[in-house]
């Protein structure tokens, strides 16, 4: 079999130029492109940068885009990419540094981010070198599935966030996060969440949900975002803006029966975070001046509210 | 002159494997600045690819067990010629270091009552393994890792070491470059610990990944410390064969742990053919205590499937010679059997084994729940290595330590499956100690400029080379593998050694002449080029010994002489750096105390 390749290619160093290089490879019909990949430094181009380390799908070094889609190039086959006709594109991952080709800076990346969200069990003292704890398995699965992640760095590199703002810790170190904040042997849950809610942490995801469409475990980084959301709420660590937001929404509809869009945007920001308060300033003008302004004080209660308070308190009830 | 930054540390870790990271670990718990090493990104390393287990005598699954059953079964698989200090040391201490790894935050997979969960394994006598799922390297090293962040090591991710600075007679650290931007860093330690894996990509096939290159053994060797037992190369027997791009990934032994059974390609069940004297007692003599076995008979005996692994490796590669192997060379290894005997079998072995069923399906388009898959022996892993002290982990070479396994000694001529992972644990907890220790007892060193001088020289060599015959590092490398497979692989025979020695000294005078393209920065042939000196090295080494060892033992099989020879069996090959080139000496074993002897002897009845 005959494949094209046209693949990224950039020197270190800041001010150097991105391209591409073509090559034309001879391959067995089951081919991966990692494959195509080390034929062609091994016999055409030994300049050529990229990483790999096991070769099969355990250890998620070799992160890569083929054709506008991220995966590994040891799992991914030429045969059909091949059929189709044309060059088959290769580059490196989105959303992280690249330092020469196809290798990625993952200091920057996913260390750096992973060291912030204090990644060790802290034990509840259950845990002993004489004995070992008996633990149900059940319990533990949780734990396991997210102990299972081998940092290949498809969930951030789907994420979409990162993009915006790349200081967004991101789903990886979040789900790093999440595997001890599940551990029934890990008594720092507070503090834990405490760090997760400073800004860049778990707030700022937007649960687009395509970080758990990436993961090739099943590890679902999302779903645990919004799990530890939730699990801030339970203690009562809600003093940030989108904690705050969601509180003085719930509040609204619970007192008032519906939205009460002047308060939202006050407390959201924080009542004494005038810098804040003060950013809402043009907007509230702009509102007033169309007679549009929401003001607080002259919301009333809707027709009803006091059904609607009764199913959040059902609800509210049924989540104990 | 040459340009380098310089690092100070107390113990200088290279590698970070489970043993490099376990010693990591330790020497910092000890109050050492430790720097850790890795040739490649953190959490890479092979530790991640066991899937089988950690071997350790808790005995939750079967209280039978305990360190002396441990000790002797170790002992029995490495043929006697294991360093029994070391076994001993290893059956002793692994249950402590498993049960401290979950309080450091592993979760192993756990028995009904909510212990710890043990597997069968090749060699073992009672169910031993602690496992998660078919990941436990996985989380092992994640575990580490975690713990390691947590202690505040000094990490050099991509950095590889080119050789090791002395100072007189005691190791002073080490010269590396990073493979980012192609600078060099000067190390410098009281305590060096070697944690660098093994020597697989000496081989053609191979279930190792490109960083195994015997970077370890060869720069130990050339500090002047001892290497042992380098004969014993261990060949898994079950590697997958096909598709060819993945030949030789392994594929594990927990798949006959689980009741997976052998079968040629007329369907015949072979290793029933040939149980060896000293197992027979041991082993089942049907197919329906086999399995009972599996499904955890206390009563029943293990399958053959189950024998050591030098043993159902030799027995793969006689179907595969006779005539009798499968479509791509190899023989059938079907798991899919069971559901004749159990319901659910296919979401049995989807839960058992969740990488291997992945695996297959990814790579090779095979649903193991459904058909049998074809498999043949992979090199896997080097028994022989760093001659050390069995208690401390100390080389030859005062203050280089080593552990793991570029470590020679607790696995003696064939190493058990499940008995790496405790190793790492054991011996990387007991290197790290010492280590701390040594750097602890002894003054600061002092640089030879000229080492360091040298050791650039010679790196940079293949950006200089212009003699118009030039040579790729691609190529070098590929011969070396090819032969090595073909000469000194699993049937062994004088006169092809003798040609493989004759090609390692002809490919070590080309290797002089390879010349790379490029710059510094990340520049693999470059990488490669350097690499080459170890492989020729370790590859030399193996020969040498394997010339040497006229007998048949564990892992090591010679066609010329098939059978087991007592007197050798009292010694261990050594290999030392000489004026004259690679010294070999046999060195008998050291006496082994009456207690140890008596728990054999106990054992074998």
């Amino acid at each position: 079999m005959q494949a094209n390749f046209s693949v990224y290619r950039k020197e270190p160093g800041a001010g150097s130029k991105a391209g591409r290089s073509t090559y034309t490879v001879e391959l067995p019909e089951d081919a991966t492109v990692i494959d195509a990949l080390l034929k062609i430094r091994d016999e055409q181009d030994p300049t050529l940068g990229f990483r790999g380390s096991c070769l099969h799908g355990y250890c998620g070094d070799c992160t890569v885009r083929i054709n506008g889609k991220a995966g590994f190039s040891c799992a991914v086959k030429v045969a059909p990419l091949a059929a189709k006709g044309g060059e088959i594109a290769v580059e490196p991952i989105r959303n992280m540094p690249v330092i020469k080709d196809l290798i990625s800076d993952w200091d920057t990346f996913l260390w750096d981010k992973i060291d912030v969200i204090k990644p060790w069990l802290e034990p509840n003292g259950a845990a002993s070198l004489d004995g070992e704890e008996l633990i149900d398995d059940k319990v533990m699965a949780k734990v396991r599935q997210a102990m299972s992640c081998f940092y290949c760095g498809l969930c951030d590199e789907g994420c979409t966030v990162l993009p915006v703002d790349f200081k967004f810790v991101g789903p990886a170190a979040l789900t790093k996060a999440s595997r001890f904040l599940c551990d029934p042997r890990d008594h720092a849950t507070a503090e834990r969440l405490r760090i997760l809610e400073r800004p860049k942490g778990m707030w700022d995801c937007v649960h687009c949900f395509e970080a758990s469409e990436h993961c090739p475990r099943e590890i679902a980084p999302t779903e645990r975002i919004i799990e530890m959301r939730d699990m801030a709420f339970k203690h009562g660590i809600t003093n940030e803006k989108v904690a705050r937001h969601h509180h003085s929404f719930a509040n609204s509809v619970r007192n008032s029966g519906w939205l009460d869009e002047g308060r939202l945007a006050i407390e959201s920001e924080g009542l004494t975070n005038i810098k804040g308060l003060m950013k809402l300033l043009p907007t509230a003008a702009k509102a007033v001046a169309r007679g549009k302004a929401p003001i607080p004080f002259l919301h009333h209660k809707r027709p009803g509210a006091d059904k609607i308070a009764r199913i959040i308190e059902k609800a509210e009830a049924k989540e104990k | 002159m040459v340009q380098y930054d310089t690092h100070e540390h107390d113990v200088l870790v290279i590698g970070a494997g489970g043993a490099g990271l376990r010693a990591a670990i330790e020497a910092s718990a000890q109050g050492a600045k430790v720097g850790l090493v890795c040739k490649s990104l953190l959490g890479k390393a092979h530790t991640v690819m066991a899937e089988g287990g950690v071997a350790a005598a808790l005995a939750n699954v079967d209280d039978r067990d305990n360190w002396k059953v441990h000790f002797a079964d170790t002992m029995r698989g490495g043929q006697y010629v294991n360093n029994w200090r070391m076994a001993e040391l290893h059956a002793k201490e692994a249950p402590d270091r498993v049960r401290e790894l979950e309080a450091w935050g592993a979760v192993f997979d756990r028995t009904k009552d909510g212990r710890i969960l043990q597997r069968n394994f090749g060699g073992h006598r009672y169910p031993r393994l602690a496992h998660v799922g078919d990941r436990t390297g996985l989380e092992m090293i994640r575990t580490l890792q975690d713990y390691g962040i947590h202690k505040g090591i000094d990490v050099f991710m991509e950095f590889t070491i080119i050789g090791l600075i002395k100072d007189g007679a005691r190791v002073a650290g080490a010269f590396a470059y990073d493979r980012e931007r192609g600078l060099f860093h000067l190390f410098t330690a009281r305590a060096v610990v070697i944690a660098t894996g093994g020597i697989g990509r000496a081989y053609k096939i191979t279930s190792n990944s490109w960083e195994y290159t015997g970077d370890g053994q060869a720069m130990a060797y050339d500090a002047g410390a001892d290497l042992m037992d380098m004969e014993f190369v261990q060949f898994h027997p079950t590697g997958m064969v096909w598709p060819l791009s993945v030949a030789g990934i392994l594929v594990t032994e927990g798949v006959r742990g689980e009741g997976g059974i052998l079968k040629n390609k007329d369907g015949h069940r072979f290793m029933f053919d040939d149980i060896p004297e000293n197992y027979r007692q041991q082993t089942a003599d049907n197919e329906e205590e086999g399995w009972r076995y599996c499904q955890g008979d206390k009563n029943a005996r293990r399958p053959p499937e189950l024998l050591t692994r030098d043993h159902v490796a030799r027995c793969i590669v006689r179907e595969i010679k006779e005539g009798r192997g499968s479509p791509h060379g190899g023989v059938f290894l079907d798991i899919a059997w069971i559901k004749k005997k159990i319901p659910n079998a296919e979401e049995h072995i989807k839960r058992k084994l969740p990488s291997m069923y992945h695996q297959f399906l990814k790579l090779a388009d095979i649903d193991i729940t459904k058909v049998p898959m074809e498999v043949g022996p992979t090199t896997h892993y080097m028994m022989g290595g760093i001659r050390v002290d069995g208690d401390s982990q100390m080389s030859t070479v005062p203050g280089l330590f080593a552990a793991g396994e570029s470590a020679a000694g607790l696995h003696g001529a064939n190493r058990l499956g499940g008995n790496s992972l405790s190793d790492l644990l054991v011996f990387g907890k007991r290197a790290g100690e010492y280590a701390a220790k040594f750097a602890k007892e002894n003054g600061p060193v002092a640089v030879d400029q000229r080492q360091i001088e040298e050791l650039g020289r010679r790196a940079l060599a293949p950006f200089e080379e212009n003699s118009g015959n030039h040579e790729s590092p691609y190529q070098i490398q590929k011969e070396l593998q090819t032969r090595m497979q073909e000469l000194v692989g699993i049937v062994r025979r004088e006169d092809e050694m003798n040609q493989a020695l004759e090609l390692i000294g002809e490919l070590k005078e080309r290797a002089k002449h390879v010349r790379v393209e490029g710059n510094r920065m990340y520049n693999a042939g470059w990488h490669l080029s350097i690499d080459l000196h170890n492989l020729l090295t370790v590859s030399e080494a193996i020969t040498r010994a394997a010339l040497v060892r006229k007998e048949s033992r564990g892992a090591h099989f010679r066609d010329d002489y098939p059978n087991k020879d007592n007197t050798l069996g009292g010694f261990n090959v050594v290999l030392r750096k000489s004026t004259e080139g690679m010294k070999v000496s046999m060195e008998p074993l050291r006496e082994m105390p009456a207690e140890l002897k008596q728990i054999i002897e106990e054992q074998q009845k």
